[in-house]
């Protein structure tokens, strides 16, 4: 349990590096961005979407993440809930971790091709969209089956 | 598979939750390995069936796999 609670300390730092590149990113946006390329305004609209739901998402599992290192009985549901057999062997039939890794790869590259051109950006975002759609569709199937 | 955990837990007067948190998984698993949509690994059968006192045959039953 003493490593999976330096495990819960490790995600903690990550979520708070997303939440502090998230807020960078809006600052980036708000006054440096027109400056280094002409922006459009379907990229800032996505791109202050996803600022937004990175860092509501990461302060959410902050949250959660710092309660349970307080609360030794919320720290053993996350454990057993991430060590879960048939979870695990629910995400891995679903393909999860790739189509993660993936979904993730497409949405920051359609980030940063929101800067630079509105065809490449958009069928890059909703490459992304739909692959996480899957995953989900998918999870939520094996999780009824298994 | 069949199980006879429903049996035991009764005889025991276990919950779910109760044998999920003893064996290290959720609750959904163990209700999932009781309805047969779930086949447990070897290590948790074998916890689940130390739990209740008795040998992996006893508690799953292996006569619907092919020999």
């Amino acid at each position: 349990m003493e490593k999976y609670r330096r495990t819960v300390i490790t995600r903690c730092w990550l979520m708070g590096m997303l939440v502090v590149v998230g807020v960078g990113l809006i600052i980036f946006d708000c006054f440096f961005a027109e400056s280094v390329t002409p922006l459009q305004a379907a990229g800032e609209d996505y791109r202050g979407g996803f600022c937004a739901g990175l860092i509501v998402t990461a302060l959410c599992s902050l949250w959660t993440l710092t309660r349970a290192l307080r609360d030794p009985a919320l720290m053993e549901k996350l454990y057993v809930d991430d060590r879960d057999e048939r979870k695990i062997a629910i995400r891995a039939k679903a393909g999860v971790p790739v189509i993660l890794y993936t979904s993730c790869a497409l949405v920051l590259a359609a980030l940063v091709a929101s800067y630079i051109n509105q065809t490449v950006f958009c069928t890059l975002g909703i490459a992304g969209v739909a692959q996480m759609l899957l995953g989900c569709i998918l999870k939520f199937y094996y999780s009824k089956t298994m | 598979m069949k199980t006879n955990i429903p049996v035991l837990r009764k005889q025991r007067k276990v919950s779910q939750e109760e044998l999920a948190r003893a064996v290290g998984v959720t609750r959904q698993t163990i209700t999932s390995i009781e309805v047969g949509k779930y086949v447990a690994s070897l290590p948790l059968a074998y916890k689940i069936a130390r739990y209740f006192g008795k040998t992996i045959e006893e508690v799953f039953d292996f006569s619907d796999v092919d020999e």
